[in-house]
């Protein structure tokens, strides 16, 4: 929860009293919670309407273009874990770049390994919508991580 | 391939530690013990006739488990009665498909009020068994309920 707050707010702190509001509303709900869905599944729905409501309130900050580009030449110093780094960081940023429903699906999907109907389920749409909303997500994250083929 | 780049990119995300986790587990497990839930005390009796209050969440939880032991699922209640009195109850069940539902709301019936009788004691007046409404709320074909 915390790890998909992190990357659809692009903001620690922000993630952070997302989880936080998430736990304790699940916590508050749990009596009315039917088992319709998987525990996690809710879990996440209750997040992602927690990180909704808190983007709402704060206005988008562009990325800064060298955030994309700049990274480790392959193999200087200790080689993978840099490498790693500047990749997560890109990707952090590519994503912060993407319209929120498609972010949202790329990280369920690709990060979470929740399947489309899951997924459907937690952001409240179709299964459909869910696969359409994640080629273009595919797309505009390759175009943004072009520097690092 | 720009695919193994999202593929490399995906695991990285998905297996890199994340940062500052432990200290704000740490402050989401304070934080939850300091919420509380809101509950209606219900009257009861103690064996030696002393009264007390039970929290209607206690009552339900139980129900509930014993509702299980049927291979139902308890949807919800509805307590009857007037502020902290109980006189009855309405529980909202889910079964499995195929069974003989007048049966099975007798056997809930039953089993439910003796939850009560036990948790409360001796209630006064006895509302019996005839007290708690069944309403077969869903039918699933899945071995257990929802």
């Amino acid at each position: 929860m915390f790890r998909y707050a992190r990357r659809m707010l692009n903001d620690q702190g922000d993630a952070e009293e997302v989880v936080q509001d998430a736990f304790v509303a699940a916590w508050k709900a749990l009596p009315d919670f039917r088992g319709d869905a998987p525990l996690r599944t809710w879990l996440f729905t209750v997040t992602g309407r927690k990180a909704v409501d808190l983007h709402r309130k704060k206005r988008a900050i562009p990325v800064e273009d060298a955030t994309l580009t700049n990274r480790p030449a392959p193999g200087a110093g200790p080689a993978g874990q840099a490498i790693q780094a500047g990749l997560l960081a890109a990707l952090g940023s590519a994503l912060a770049e993407l319209p929120w429903l498609q972010r949202a699906v790329w990280l369920l999907r690709e990060v979470e390994r929740m399947s489309y109907a899951e997924i459907a389920t937690v952001l409240n749409t179709t299964p459909t919508v869910v696969r359409g909303q994640l080629a273009r997500a595919r797309a505009g994250l390759q175009h943004r991580l072009e520097d690092w083929r | 391939m720009t695919d193994d780049v999202l593929s490399r990119a995906a695991r990285a995300a998905r297996t890199s530690p994340e940062p500052g986790w432990f200290d704000i587990s740490a402050t989401i497990k304070h934080r939850l013990r300091s919420v509380t839930r809101r509950s209606r005390p219900i009257r009861a009796v103690a064996d030696n006739g002393a009264p007390l209050f039970i929290a209607d969440r206690v009552l339900m939880s139980l129900l509930s488990a014993a509702i299980a032991e049927l291979r139902c699922e308890l949807d919800r209640v509805q307590l009857i009665g007037d502020s902290d009195t109980c006189t009855g109850a309405i529980l909202d069940v889910a079964t499995l498909y195929g069974q003989d539902l007048h049966d099975l709301a007798d056997q809930i019936r039953t089993t439910a009020y003796l939850v009560f009788t036990d948790l409360l004691g001796p209630i006064d007046p006895p509302f019996g068994a005839d007290g708690v409404d069944i309403t077969i709320i869903d039918l699933t074909t899945n071995t257990a309920p929802r």
